[in-house]
């Protein structure tokens, strides 16, 4: 699970690397949003663009309790969201789908 | 209701080029170097068009310089959904007011666009068609927002007072619902008849004659909700439509399968937004 970023040169990237912050070109306009994962046409075109360094997400293993905390904090805003679906069958196989699909990388 | 009615009669036209591009959905036999010619001859059009086909959202290798160029890598389908989004983004005024968020309105827009048409293709439903439907299912909020700011602020204050959905405050305090007014926008901008009931119908999909584009949108608004991409105004998911969701006919292991994609789409789609 990401918790920390590193600065990288844009030699160094790769693709499957996710972004941990936006690219942004010398004009301050946004290329590249957080969250993207790197392929390497947008490499190739981050180069185009003359950008040197990206933010990058590092995957770093988390203790189990760091895992038992980030699925209740997961378990408890689902519960948020879905608070006025009430015993509803649908909403509640909608609730679990989503669920599932959260804590699939917290195992 | 007359009073928003008489109000969205006098929105400016759409763009004349936009408009025809909206049409071609309609029509299979389009004339589309006529239509690429016209969206060319736009500059402000071709030049927001180039913009979001150079952004990360296509993911292009190099960069298109021409509208001629972008139609020849993404393909005149995809051009057409862009240069609908490209031209009905900027169409509505910003409004002063601070309670609602525009950036976060697009990226909800954008993401139950991009959650559509992921619909559309595991249904085999026309994707660029769901995805201009999705992105534009609330456009009536932008007219509360635009032009009925005062009563707009009301609708908000009242669904946070009563933690309610954005659908069920309007009904509260004006009797009438952004996707009565996004329907009536639809019409003045005589959008394709299916794009029209989506608006309509996008929270109650049960209410008009079954439709395959409506179901699809309804879905992609309420696993928008549920992801939590972009915010509608409001932090909740509301109720999914048991009729909508047997007659799209997925599976949860395939709605599970989906949710994925749309996050990962989504990820480099939010820059539509912020290319404006």
């Amino acid at each position: 699970m990401v918790i920390k970023t590193r600065v990288i040169s844009l030699p160094d990237a790769l693709a499957g690397m996710v972004l941990a912050a936006p690219v942004r070109d010398s004009a301050g306009n946004d290329l590249l949003a957080a969250g993207t994962e790197l392929t390497a046409a947008l490499l190739a075109s981050l180069l185009h663009r003359g950008v040197a360094q990206l933010q990058v997400a590092e995957d770093v293993p988390l203790s189990a309790a760091e895992l038992a905390e980030r699925r209740a904090a997961v378990v408890e805003r689902l519960e948020f969201l879905f608070r006025h679906s009430g015993d509803d069958a649908l909403m509640t196989a909608l609730h679990t789908a989503i669920l599932e699909y959260r804590l699939e990388g917290l195992r | 209701m007359d009073r928003v009615v008489e109000r969205v009669q006098q929105l400016p036209s759409l763009n004349q080029v936009v408009n025809e591009v909206l049409h071609s959905f309609d029509d299979e036999d389009v004339d589309i170097p006529s239509l690429v010619s016209k969206i060319s001859r736009d500059q402000g059009l071709a030049a927001r068009v180039l913009r979001v086909a150079n952004s990360a959202f296509y993911g292009l290798s190099s960069h298109v310089s021409s509208v001629n160029e972008a139609v020849v890598v993404l393909g005149f389908y995809s051009i057409r959904s862009l240069v609908v989004a490209a031209g009905i983004i900027n169409q509505f005024p910003n409004s002063a007011g601070k309670t609602f968020d525009r950036l976060e309105f697009w990226q909800h827009a954008i993401g139950v666009g991009v959650c559509a048409k992921i619909i559309a293709a595991r249904l085999g439903q026309d994707m660029e068609t769901a995805f201009t439907a999705g992105l534009l299912h609330d456009v009536g909020i932008l007219v509360l927002d635009a032009y009925f700011h005062d009563e707009f602020e009301q609708v908000l204050s009242c669904r946070a007072a009563s933690d309610c959905t954005i659908i069920e405050a309007e009904m509260a305090t004006l009797q009438v619902t952004h996707a009565q007014i996004g329907y009536e926008v639809a019409k003045r901008w005589k959008f394709p008849l299916p794009i029209q009931l989506a608006i309509r119908d996008h929270h109650h999909p049960d209410q008009g004659a079954p439709a395959l584009l409506t179901d699809n949108v309804h879905l992609a608004n309420v696993l928008c909700h549920a992801l939590e991409i972009g915010n509608a105004s409001y932090d909740m998911v509301p109720p999914l439509s048991a009729l909508a969701w047997e007659r799209l006919g997925l599976s949860w292991d395939e709605l599970g399968e989906m949710l994925g994609e749309i996050e990962h789409l989504n990820a480099s789609a939010n820059l539509l937004a912020m290319e404006e």
